[in-house]
């Protein structure tokens, strides 16, 4: 493969923001969603860290826009998974599939 | 605090996000606020504002090595910085706890010694301070002795002396007080004492009738705005007319032991004793200072006075009794440090002590993270990396770790030295000289980043040793290896149980030191008693009578004040380190002897309630017109005429003529201090005060006491009040309880015992942390064998037992150590305590019960974790 691996938060973080739709893809419901999901509580510094890397590495888009409509609040940062960002999920969800495969049985057996 | 937090992380944080980290915060502050009220929602903004400036703040510096650092040496190193970032902020509690116990260690450290370095270690601000030095114990009354001491031959270059004084200085508004001091001529250019403005003394101004004085720079600064035009100028020292002929230069000091560093010299008469110590010229004792001849051998000036001193006895046998003669040349500083030396190098040795521990602390938290990423070192090991890899990678870890330990021991430093000049007695002030320069700094810096690299070494060392492949087998079971590791670092925790004992012990002993002091009787009524002193103008209180009269009416209009019960006015504060002294002569004896006095109103004794024993007190009849009476107390008694009664009998001031009956006798006080047996003293009424310039009136400066029914507030108000009503302009500084007058008093004491206490409540969180980390991971170690032994049957509280029965025998080790340390570190205790000895049972007993209690609080949390254990998962981890 040659390139960095996700790491294990910044995986997380991209299937939450794909998770959001487009409206609600920001900082706040992300990380509710992640907090929801996996059950751990998670704090917003992380997610704000991961969230620039992810945009640095070229795995996220971000941009300004506006508070919808009758739902008052300031601008805020808006964030979507970009093409390259959804191949390296793939990537990342095969290689763990593999890496399970028959190992069910492993687990929940004695 | 929200603006200031939030203007802080916008500096922080990276420019094109701050704004929306910034304003997602502030909502949800707001939205907090709303829930939970302004202080928990500031509470979560703070905690927020720190982790987010953390984190982008170590992001922001790895980024300064990013990925596209070069190859090579420099590329290595960057990499090995971002990957210690990463590392560390990963582990947020023990980049804290280390970073914490350096701060704590080196910060207290570095204040205390910069407190050190200022008072006892610079060099005095003399040329040639090391050839100074002066007459121990001082003062000295045979001036001319060392006077004759001013010729060749007896090892001294010069013999000055000097005759400490406070002078009234009138002739302009309001007279103002200062300290200064009557010197032989030759005095200020002894000292190196150049003149900003005019000159200095002259041989000619040293004799009698020539008045003249020196100004020193900041009082010329202060009260004549610095004006050249001071020269020439007659001001009334005293009521004496003197010219100003001179002003110091501005780094110039006269230093003295504890305060009152003289600012006003005038030059005197010192070769002959001579009338009253109201005359500046011929002061009756004075304190010498000379500065040796480097050239003759130093045993030549001891022997000289010591030759002088006899030849004086030979012509004068009748002064042997009323003079001490056992005094010899003490170096100037050593004279100067009397009294702090010790406590401060105390203070320094604790502060070590704290540092050790610190070091110690350290260490246990590096072991203990290096040994539990054990497995994390080997698999990489596994992986191809090099043992040198390894061992810089962990290295660059514990340099990073140094520098943020580095950083918040400054932070600490400065925090630390505000904290000890906050609560340092008054009377040290060259203190307020401290401060931290740029050597001392780096020092720190420099100390905390060699720290986080040894103690980063050894366990390094320790952790990559050996075969990777055995680590990875290692797991849950102990070797040999393993309990060597478990061997150090109980080690270290035993050496911290010792040392914090011994803080712990140490600081205990000081604070019932000051409390047996504080809780001696001084003799007088402490309780509802208000002191006002005030100083009376002398533009509305001309002369004697009118001041009187005056004094009078205050009298009566705060006897009627509602709740008061007695007033009494005196010349003094009845407690007082520099309390005033008299020479005084007994009729039927011609050597003076020595006693402390007061001036004082009729209702002084009453107010105070110092009981009479024999005789009467002051009445109004004792009036100028009236024979001359004096109150004196049993110590005097004891010691001017003993074994009789002292009611009936005369004595006379040394320095005046007419003889003074003794009417009345009271008990003793303790007028020096607390801490100190009562001296003799006696007490004359003020309304037989002499008719002196006003300037010079006994009790112009005048303290009232004010005894009221206990437990009213408000009484400040209403006394101010009332003196108002008598003279609207009187200035009434300060209204304070008498017991906060005997507070000051011990100030000192409280000094050394707050700031101990400081140092071991630091020590014992210290010792708590790596008692906990230890028995933490210890437990981590076994968790097969609490498994097993929960899976037998071993019901929670056994469990719980078990582990603090071995934090507990850890801890016996160390106190028995530190009961070692406690008796070998009880010498240097000894001068400073009061009532109590080093080897004080009940203090020794409390020291080592709460270094127990501790550890069984730090056992606390891994016992329960311990209880938590799953005994099918924890035989599994096999």
């Amino acid at each position: 493969m040659g390139r960095e691996q996700l790491g294990e938060l910044e995986h997380q973080v991209l299937l939450a923001v794909l998770r959001q739709e487009a409206e609600q893809a920001y900082t706040a419901p992300v990380v509710m969603e992640l907090e929801e999901r996996t059950g751990r509580s998670t704090t917003a510094s992380a997610v704000y860290v991961v969230l620039r890397r992810l945009e640095e590495k070229g795995l996220l888009t971000s941009e300004m826009r506006d508070a919808p409509a009758g739902e008052g609040g300031r601008a805020r940062r808006h964030f979507e998974v970009t093409a390259e960002g959804r191949e390296r999920l793939l990537e990342a969800r095969d290689a763990y599939v593999r890496l399970w495969e028959g190992l069910d049985e492993v687990l929940e057996g004695g | 605090m929200r603006e200031l937090l939030l203007g802080m992380l916008r500096r922080v944080l990276p420019a094109d996000w701050a704004s929306d980290i910034v304003r997602d915060l502030e909502e949800a502050h707001g939205r907090r606020e709303r829930e939970v009220g302004r202080f928990r929602a500031d509470l979560w903004l703070s905690a927020q504002a720190f982790e987010f400036a953390g984190r982008f703040g170590l992001e922001r510096v790895g980024d300064l090595f990013g990925p596209s650092a070069g190859a090579g040496f420099l590329g290595a190193a960057a990499r090995d910085v971002r990957h210690a970032l990463r590392s560390l902020g990963r582990s947020p509690l023990f980049l804290t706890a280390v970073a914490l116990t350096l701060a704590a260690g080196l910060g207290a450290n570095a204040a205390v010694f910069a407190v050190v370095r200022n008072l006892l270690l610079e060099p005095l601000p003399y040329p040639s301070p090391e050839e100074l030095v002066v007459l121990q114990p001082n003062p000295w009354s045979p001036a001319d002795v060392t006077v004759g001491l001013r010729r060749a031959g007896t090892g001294l270059q010069t013999v000055e002396a000097f005759y400490p004084r406070r002078f009234v200085v009138s002739g302009e508004e309001e007279p103002w007080a200062v300290e200064g001091a009557v010197v032989s001529p030759g005095f200020l250019r002894t000292l190196g004492a150049e003149t900003a403005l005019g000159r200095g003394f002259t041989e000619d101004d040293g004799r009698a009738g020539a008045r003249v004085a020196i100004l020193g720079h900041d009082v010329w600064q202060r009260r004549y705005g610095s004006s050249p035009h001071v020269l020439g100028r007659t001001i009334r020292l005293d009521g004496v007319p003197h010219a100003i002929v001179g002003v110091t230069e501005a780094d110039f000091r006269q230093l003295t032991p504890g305060s009152g560093e003289p600012e006003l010299w005038t030059a005197g008469v010192l070769d002959r004793l001579g009338a009253g110590m109201l005359h500046a010229e011929s002061p009756p004792w004075a304190i010498p200072v000379a500065r040796l001849d480097p050239r003759a051998p130093p045993e030549r000036a001891g022997a000289a006075l010591q030759d002088a001193i006899a030849r004086h006895l030979e012509e004068n046998p009748e002064v042997v009794e009323t003079t001490r003669w056992d005094v010899r040349w003490t170096p100037l500083r050593d004279h100067l440090q009397e009294g702090i030396r010790h406590p401060l190098l105390l203070l320094q040795g604790a502060a070590a002590i704290l540092l050790l521990l610190a070091c110690v602390n350290v260490a246990n938290l590096y072991l203990i993270r290096l040994l539990s990423r054990r497995q994390e070192v080997a698999v990489r090991a596994t992986m191809g990396a090099s043992r040198g890899r390894l061992l810089r990678h962990l290295l660059t870890e514990s340099v990073v770790l140094g520098i943020v330990g580095g950083l918040a021991a400054l932070a600490v430093m400065h925090l630390s030295l505000n904290f000890i000049l906050a609560v340092a007695p008054p009377e040290l002030t060259r203190l307020e000289g401290t401060s931290i320069d740029a050597p001392v700094s780096l020092i720190v810096m420099g100390v905390s980043v060699g720290v986080g690299a040894l103690f980063g070494i050894a366990p390094a060392l320790i952790v990559t040793a050996g075969p990777p492949g055995r680590i990875l087998k290692e797991r849950g079971r102990t070797s040999t290896a393993s309990r060597g590791r478990h061997l150090v670092g109980q080690a270290l925790v035993v050496g911290q149980v010792t040392l914090t004992l011994v803080l712990v012990v140490g600081a205990g002993l000081l604070f019932r030191s000051f409390h047996s002091l504080s809780g001696q009787e001084p003799g007088f009524r402490t309780e509802d008693v208000l002191v006002l002193p005030m100083l009376a103008s002398v533009r509305r209180y001309a002369s004697v009578p009118d001041l009187g009269r005056y004094q009078s009416r205050l009298v009566a209009r705060l006897s009627a004040v509602p709740g008061v019960e007695s007033v009494g006015l005196a010349n003094h504060v009845p407690i007082d380190r520099r309390r005033a002294t008299r020479l005084y002569v007994v009729e039927g004896e011609d050597a003076p002897r020595q006693a402390q006095y007061g001036v004082v109103s009729a209702g002084y004794f009453r107010t105070l309630e110092i009981p009479l024993v024999a005789g009467r007190g002051f009445r109004e009849r004792d009036d100028r017109d009236a024979p001359r009476v004096a109150v004196v107390d049993e110590a005097m008694g004891r010691a001017a005429w003993p074994g009789r009664d002292p009611i009936g009998k005369r004595f006379r001031l040394h320095d005046e003529g007419g003889w003074i009956r003794v009417v009345g006798v009271t008990a003793s006080i303790r007028g020096s201090g607390l801490g100190h047996d009562p001296e003799p003293g006696f007490h004359l009424p003020i309304t037989q005060r002499p008719d002196l310039p006003i300037d010079l009136a006994v009790g112009r400066e005048m303290v009232l006491m004010v005894r009221t029914r206990s437990g009213l507030p408000g009484m400040g108000d209403a006394l101010r009040g009332a003196v108002w009503e008598i003279d609207p302009d009187q200035p009434v500084p300060e209204v304070t309880p008498m017991e906060g007058v005997l507070a000051r008093t011990t100030s000192p004491q409280r000094f050394r015992a707050v700031l101990l206490g400081a140092f071991a409540f630091v020590a014992l969180l210290l010792a708590v942390t790596g008692i906990y980390g230890v028995v933490g991971y210890q437990l981590q170690e076994r968790i097969h064998e609490i498994g097993i032994r929960r899976a037998l049957g071993a019901r929670d509280r056994h469990t719980v037992g078990r582990v603090l029965l071995w934090g507990l025998r850890l801890a016996a080790v160390g106190v028995a150590f530190g009961l070692v340390g406690v008796v070998w570190a009880g010498r240097f205790l000894e001068g400073l305590l009061f009532a109590v000895t080093p080897a004080d049972g009940a203090t020794l007993a409390g020291g080592v019960a709460l270094v127990l209690a501790a550890t069984v609080g730090a056992c606390l949390i891994p016992a329960y974790r311990a209880t938590r254990v799953d005994h099918i998962m924890s035989i599994r981890s096999q």
